[in-house]
């Protein structure tokens, strides 16, 4: 299927993202559809989360354009980064919930201060996403009484709290211990279901399998194959993802 | 040595000189604390500001201050620059006045540094949550950075408030009746010059202890309150 930047929510031209003299990302091309749930695999170093954190400009490339719904983004100017950024959701490998703030002020916090929400709406809906993903009584907890896996279901409500267009995870269950990684990845697989639009970097193969409807395989700073799971998965064409593969499955 | 029959009777004799110093001393040393905070909140801030003269200036301020003593500082305020000021506004300002405008200026600089350290010490990654959300860089600094920075900087800060105490001794050279100026009164006319030293020091270490007390039950207060387990 051929897609243009604009029926995408997101995409990349020739993306390019350098640290110094080390070139990260090497130019790429990348569209991701409204309701698509994209998974990013790779080894470490290949790119994949400088890749997610270039879509939301936390790093500023180095060449080429990020498009934001048709919409150049690349340039945006300081000032107008917030706006920008508020419709895309983050999720980090660290949670980073913020120490100073009960779970509900966490997540109450940008409603109120960036969207204009009333308490009362901001903390009606934090307890409703809450339920959600079975923290309700968590409602009044610091974030320090979390487990990880709660951590992080409160950090993924926090980022669905602003209604973003689309959710970005960086490595979401890499810092879980074993048996955390279940209740996170159940709440991501919700949200896909739910039409979520999402972009996974992961290396939780059987969510990749089960839940993606792209599997993109990176290495190197490209994306050396990218399609459907099965495919990917089952009959992939290039030998370094099947390399890859036969590590980690 | 001591003559403590002697001690004991300038203390009985003159307490109301040395309270009235040591009160002179502390209401300084409040005062500082309080405005100084404020100032170096506001310098920390404006550091950060994608301005560059704006941060120049400030870095400027700081070089200056940590890089001259005290005393040069507050002669060329009392002396120099505040008169000039008060005359151009038509107001009147009293030598102790002047002093804590001194005292204030130079503890901003200590304090920008003191909390510069506390910012830096915060996560790059509760900065960037924050950018993810919304947050503008502003908000960012006022509703997520800061309130993790100054817990954290907050026994630096009571530091600061023990060494202000001591420093304001200094303005005994410039005639503010504080406690060193009011013992070194005492002194020069009763010439028993240990005993009267010996209660102003105790003075100033009742306050300075008394202080961090305050301080140490404030910092365990926090961390009961501390959210992590």
């Amino acid at each position: 299927m051929a897609t243009t930047a604009s029926d995408s929510i997101i995409s990349t031209r020739q993306l390019k993202k350098n640290f110094g003299k080390l070139e990260v990302l090497k130019g790429i091309d990348l569209d991701i559809q409204r309701g698509e749930v994209v998974v990013i695999i790779g080894p470490s170093g290949s790119g994949k989360s400088t890749l997610l954190r270039s879509l939301n400009l936390l790093e500023k490339p180095t060449a080429g354009q990020v498009l934001l719904e048709g919409q150049d983004i690349t340039h945006t100017h300081r000032k107008d980064l917030p706006k920008v950024r508020r419709k895309m959701g983050m999720v980090f490998q660290q949670f980073h919930l913020f120490p100073h703030l009960k779970v509900v002020d966490n997540i109450t916090l940008t409603p109120m201060k960036v969207l204009g929400q009333s308490k009362k709406d901001a903390q009606e809906n934090a307890a409703k996403l809450l339920e959600r993903v079975g923290l309700i009584d968590k409602y009044d907890a610091w974030p320090g009484q979390l487990s990880g896996g709660q951590k992080q279901r409160v950090a993924i409500v926090r980022a669905l709290a602003m209604n973003p267009d689309i959710l970005f995870f960086d490595e979401p269950t890499s810092a879980l211990d074993p048996e955390m990684v279940g209740e996170v990845l159940d709440v991501m697989k919700a949200l896909a279901e739910g039409g979520m639009t999402m972009a996974v970097v992961s290396h939780e193969m059987r969510f990749a399998r089960e839940v993606a409807h792209r599997v993109l395989f990176m290495d190197e700073g490209i994306i050396m194959e990218q399609g459907p799971p099965e495919q990917v998965f089952g009959h992939s064409q290039h030998p370094r993802t099947q390399d890859f593969l036969r590590k980690v499955l | 040595m001591i003559n403590f029959s002697k001690l004991w009777s300038i203390l009985l004799n003159q307490y109301p000189a040395f309270l009235k110093g040591a009160g002179i001393t502390l209401q300084l040393a409040v005062i500082t604390v309080l405005l100084g905070s404020l100032l170096g909140l506001l310098v920390a801030i404006l550091r950060r500001s994608h301005i560059k003269p704006l941060q120049w200036l400030m870095n400027a301020y700081i070089a200056f201050i940590r890089g001259t003593p005290l005393l040069v500082q507050t002669l060329l305020m009392v002396y120099g620059i505040l008169p000039n000021i008060a005359g151009l506004l038509n107001i009147k300002m009293s030598k102790l006045v002047m002093c804590n405008i001194a005292l204030i200026i130079n503890s901003g600089a200590y304090m920008a540094e003191i909390i510069r350290s506390g910012i830096q010490s915060i996560d790059a990654g509760q900065g960037e949550a924050a950018a993810t959300l919304g947050l503008s860089s502003t908000q960012s600094l006022l509703y997520i950075v800061l309130p993790q920075a100054v817990k954290v900087a907050l026994p630096a800060m009571g530091n600061e408030f023990i060494a202000i105490i001591k420093e304001s001794s200094i303005m005994y050279a410039i005639g503010v009746y504080e406690l060193t100026y009011e013992a070194n009164r005492l002194a020069s006319t009763n010439y028993f010059y240990i005993e009267t030293m010996l209660i102003a020091a105790s003075l100033y270490f009742v306050l300075t202890y008394a202080v961090s007390q305050v301080l140490s039950v404030l910092e365990r207060r926090m961390r009961r309150g501390d959210n992590s387990i």
